[in-house]
């Protein structure tokens, strides 16, 4: 049989990183993957003859400064290109574009309301502020309420007397970030409701809260996360991998094979071997067995523990604390192939802001309804829709003078309260979604070559994505930090020795890209060290 | 300086129950009290109306779920002619097929529940004791005045001991609580129960006097919060003659302590001389002065304008803007001549809580509504029929039916005077499908709409909390974070309404917490317990 130090199953982002981690660690690494190209997720795929993008996500997010510098990775060619933080479009013909520049980013603010612009410096403080709280958090694994008696409890009264310390304002402040609704905490700094709009826009993509639900705050600080608050004062910037996240899958790929791991395409795993509670190896779906000191599962947490193990081996209650993790499909993505430069003839021509996205939304009642509907289960009426061209920055993702379009559609139910979603509601929602660029860029109808509409469930039965859920878990703060993705596992290390989740599914979830492999690897590594 | 003449240590705005509440505990520490009330009657929404003569019933309120013992007790309510007609009063969740719900309170009962639902039986006793375990970590919490803002050390002293009764309790319940927190009973329920009826039942306690649906973020944590409250009592419970009668027993504590009250005075606004509270001065222009102001009117209204926001900071002014209160219940009140029966009850349980929210979906569906600025086509509701346990309500086979509609909006879309009567409509309808032959036995009805409740019984918004019970405005930071623990920024002035810790519901907590802070934080001038004791009594 053969053996292996660790082995990491699925070659998505995650799974990649944390493979690249543990390479560099000096550890035997495979990879195992049943798709033929490897990117999970983050794949690109030709959508149509000369037509390339990342097929599910939109591609629109790059890893960290941390896990980049500790991979090494512009050393194995990655590059980033920076992009200004995007437009919103609204239902009245006005738009809010994001900018880089503090001052410019007032000035367009001013554009609606100048108090407003003066609430924006308030609130890019208050926003900062929160996300460098929230870093050492993110970094390594969850930290608990400590568990046994005598340590436990003087751990917990020393965070009691900690949280005491705090000054009331900053209770009072992160209070209101962590409970309150987004469009709550807005009108806390501004007045105009394009502003608002704008910003809840943002925040509310991928994720299962509406504007008006609480806690629903706390997503507003997620693109401030890794932000350096820096002197320019405006929007937080995207950094895009340049080449798209197939050039990220390509640098990952490169430190792997450098630090001597391997990366095996279409090789399925169906079973894990566990022998006392320890996991011992794997076995793929040819028959063939692989041992391995540790085992790693990209995949997200019910498909790790419900398909892979026999049930009777998983230790009492675990089956039922994963069947509750709540798992949804919030997401479609539609992509198009367009045989001309589409126009945008209402924005400001040379727009910077293009490049950071496009997103059609509607003022926040709007968006509540849109919540609703997916809550309800009713297939989108208005959904909100993130727009991005990748070949604006890769030219080579399409044939010259053509691109790419990749919309990813929020608020798009798994399931339909009237039963399955059948062909003509997945035609009328790539019709719905073209009608609505048809707004923004008139004639982008005409210029369409190829339509592809991918609803959660394709997710699902393509990736083997529990329920099309693009973040492995809902991330509301019930299913985070400490509780993600259950209650006492809280991390990469599950209650299976020698097992460990390095997806999303695992802390800090879809917060920080590759965080999950990253924490995964390190908690990998420092238990080999301690075992010597 | 004096009304006709007198002294007064403090004056207590607002007659309702916890202005009363504040008024007889500030007596109780030896302060001469005028208690002034705008209204030509006590109680504000706790008060007992005749829908007809002879069919008399629970205005707003109407029953006591959290009313402290220690309270009745120290006030001697008792003897002040408080009675309960039923006491530790079940709830039944009603079932459009008949096959209802006692939610079990003893053993009996529950083998009968675990014959009904075998499936959730063992899940709903886990549940309980669970939700029980963390109310109790809790209950301290709404049983005494919040640390001042501030206080580091206080703090430091409140999370320790709750450290420590959590680790007493099992070392588990803080990392559920921690849980809980941010989560929505709708998931936590769905997770544990199969009966749609039971989550829905469940759900609709946790929600109920808020704003929020069954899958709001945070639900889940008031469902503790609500058994945490009903810990401060002794079970729900029935004040024999409707909730008027407490008010009643309130308003003979106040006198006993030799406190004044005056109805039909409204005050105009608050008198600040260099810097501190110094008395009212009513509409009338008449000006009434007093060391101590405590104001149980909500906070908005007492500071913003009796007070004036130009006293105030930006910051605490801008705190109490948003939000604004917005309530979300509404009242029916039906006299009927006969007794109803509701399909597949047992007649000795039609005097208990009847809860009428199917699912999580209706109740959901009535909350989607409500935000939308409609009714829910099928309302959720609590019913009580109150005259089954109590005669004195209604001519002898007679009965008043006391119906709380929950997640009905403020402003409604076509203006309350359009859709009052569909909405009646609506209610009876519903009633009928449970009841059949409800309908015919109305004689009379009456019906308060969120803003009639606010025009009526004198709760802004029609919301009996005086804001919203949102996350981060419990316990030091309600009202707003300035104004915890009932004090303002004007030395003298203070704060005793539902808009305060622990919040609304018929508990008197507000009153009488906040009259334990004003004793600890103001003396008592020798002359004015001199003059006290000379005083005959009234």
């Amino acid at each position: 049989m053969e053996r292996r130090d660790a082995v990491v199953i699925g070659a998505g982002l995650n799974g990649l990183v944390a493979a690249a981690s543990l390479a560099r660690g000096g550890l035997d690494v495979l990879v195992l993957d049943r798709a033929a190209a490897p990117g999970g997720v983050s794949a690109e795929r030709e959508i149509a003859p000369g037509f390339r993008l990342p097929r599910y996500t939109l591609g629109s997010g790059g890893l960290p400064a941390r896990i980049v510098a500790d991979l090494d990775l512009p050393r194995h060619g990655l590059r980033f290109v920076r992009a200004e933080g995007g437009v919103s479009c609204l239902p009245d013909g006005s738009y809010h574009a994001s900018y880089r520049d503090g001052v410019v980013h007032r000035r367009e603010i001013a554009r609606f309301s100048r108090r407003d612009a003066d609430a924006w410096t308030r609130y890019r403080r208050d926003m900062l502020r929160a996300a460098r709280g929230l870093g050492p958090l993110l970094e390594g694994p969850a930290r608990t309420i400590p568990k046994g008696l005598f340590g436990g409890l003087r751990a917990r009264l020393g965070l009691a007397d900690r949280i005491a310390a705090i000054a009331p304002e900053d209770v009072a402040d992160m209070l209101r970030l962590w409970t309150l609704p987004m469009s709550d905490f807005l009108d806390g700094y501004f007045e105009s409701d394009v502003v608002k709009a704008h910003l809840a826009s943002a925040a509310l993509m991928r994720g299962t809260l509406g504007p008006c639900s609480p806690t629903g705050a706390s997503r507003l600080v997620a693109p401030w996360i890794g932000e350096p608050g820096d002197a320019m004062g405006g929007a937080p910037e995207t950094l895009l991998p340049h080449g798209g996240p197939a050039a990220l899958v390509r640098a990952l790929m490169s430190v792997i094979e450098a630090h001597g791991g391997q990366v095996r395409m279409e090789a399925e795993v169906t079973d894990i071997l566990i022998k006392d509670k320890v996991v011992r190896g794997v076995v793929l779906a040819n028959g063939e067995e692989i041992g391995a000191g540790s085992v790693l599962s990209g995949l997200d947490v019910k498909r790790s523990f419900l398909s892979l193990f026999q049930w009777k081996d998983l230790p009492e209650g675990l089956v039922e604390r994963v069947g509750r993790v709540r798992m949804k499909g919030v997401t479609a993505k539609v992509n198009l192939a367009l045989g001309a430069m589409p126009d945008f003839p209402y924005l400001p021509p040379g727009c910077p802001s293009v490049a950071g996205g496009l997103r059609l939304t509607g003022f926040i009642p709007a968006q509540e309804r849109a919540f609703t509907d997916w809550r309800d289960r009713i297939p989108p009426r208005d959904p909100l829709i993130d727009v991005l061209i990748p070949s604006f920055h890769d030219a080579t993702l399409a044939p010259a003078g053509m691109h790419v379009l990749s919309a990813l559609v929020q608020f798009v139910p798994e399931t339909l309260h009237e039963g399955a979603w059948s062909g003509e509601r997945r035609d009328a929602l790539g019709d719905l979604v073209i009608a609505r660029l048809g707004e923004i860029s008139p004639g982008i109808e005409s210029r369409i070559l190829a339509c592809e509409v991918l609803l959660p469930h394709d997710l699902e039965s393509e990736l083997g994505l529990t329920g099309g859920d693009l973040a492995y878990g809902e991330t509301t703060l019930d299913q985070m930090f400490a509780n993600r993705p259950f209650p006492g596992m809280g991390g990469a290390e599950t209650p299976l020795r020698n097992f460990y989740l390095c997806s999303p599914s695992a802390h800090p979830g879809p917060l920080v890209m590759g965080g999950a492999g990253a924490n995964a690897a390190a908690q990998v590594l420092s238990r080999r060290r301690k075992r010597g | 300086m004096a009304w006709g003449g007198r002294k007064y240590d403090a004056i207590v705005i607002g007659g309702g129950h916890n202005g009363l509440v504040a008024a007889a505990c500030l007596g109780r520490a030896h302060r001469r009290v005028l208690l002034v009330e705008a209204r030509d009657r006590l109680g504000g929404a706790a008060a007992t109306a005749e829908i007809l003569p002879g069919y008399r019933v629970s205005a707003v309120a109407h029953l006591l779920e959290g009313f402290p013992r220690r309270l009745e007790r120290e006030l001697k309510l008792g003897k002040h002619g408080l009675r309960y007609a039923a006491r530790n009063i079940p709830t039944v969740a009603l079932d459009r097929d008949g096959k209802h719900l006692l939610l079990p309170r003893s053993r009996k009962e529950f083998s009968a529940f675990a014959a009904h639902l075998p499936k959730d039986a063992v899940a709903y006793r886990d549940y309980i004791s669970r939700l029980q375990t963390q109310a109790a970590l809790v209950a301290p919490l709404f049983a005494e005045a919040p640390p001042k803002p501030g206080d580091a050390e206080a703090l430091r002293q409140l999370l320790r001991r709750l450290v420590w009764r959590a680790e007493l309790g099992g070392g588990a319940t803080l990392r559920r609580l921690m849980r809980i927190l941010p989560e929505s009973i709708g998931d936590l329920l769905d997770a544990e129960f199969e009966s749609p009826l039971l989550k829905g039942a469940l759900a609709f306690d946790a929600t109920l006097g808020g704003s929020e649906g069954p899958y709001a973020p945070g639900t889940a944590f008031r469902a503790v919060c609500r058994e945490a409250m009903r810990m401060q009592g002794q079970g729900v419970r029935l004040p024999q003659g409707g909730m008027g009668s407490v008010v009643d027993a309130l308003a003979a504590a106040v006198s006993a302590q030799r406190g004044e009250i005056r109805l039909g005075a409204r005050v105009a606004r608050i008198l600040v001389e260099d810097g501190v509270a110094a008395g009212v001065e009513m509409e009338d222009g008449f000006i009434v002065r007093a060391p101590l102001v405590v104001s149980s009117a909500g906070p908005r209204n007492t500071l913003l304008e009796l007070l004036g926001a130009a006293r105030l900071e930006t910051g605490p002014a801008m705190q109490l803007r948003a939000p604004a209160p917005g309530g979300t219940s509404a009242k029916v009140n039906l006299a009927l001549e006969g007794a109803p029966q509701f399909a597949g009850l047992a007649p000795e349980l039609h005097g208990a809580r009847l809860v009428i929210s199917p699912s999580l979906e209706e109740l959901g569906h009535a909350n989607a509504a409500c935000r939308e600025g409609d009714f829910a086509s099928d309302p959720v509701m609590e019913v009580t029929i109150p005259s089954m346990s109590d005669g004195t309500l209604a001519p002898a086979g007679h009965h008043v039916l006391s119906v709380l509609v929950h997640h009905v909006p403020y402003d409604i879309e076509g203006g309350w005077p359009a859709r009052r009567e569909a909405f009646v409509q609506r209610v009876v309808r519903t009633l009928e499908h449970y009841a059949p032959g409800i309908g015919d036995l109305m004689i009379a009805g009456e019906i308060l709409t969120p803003p009639d409740i606010e025009t009526k019984y004198g709760l802004a918004g029609g919301d009996w909390h005086q804001g919203d019970v949102r996350l981060d405005r419990l316990f030091g930071f309600r009202p707003a974070p300035a104004f915890g623990r009932y004090g303002t920024p004007v030395p003298g002035l203070y704060l005793c309404g539902a808009g305060s810790h622990p919040g609304g519901g018929v508990t008197g907590l507000p009153g009488f917490l906040a009259a334990e802070v004003i004793a600890a934080e103001t003396s008592v001038k020798r002359t004015s317990v001199g003059q006290l004791d000379e005083r005959e009594p009234a």
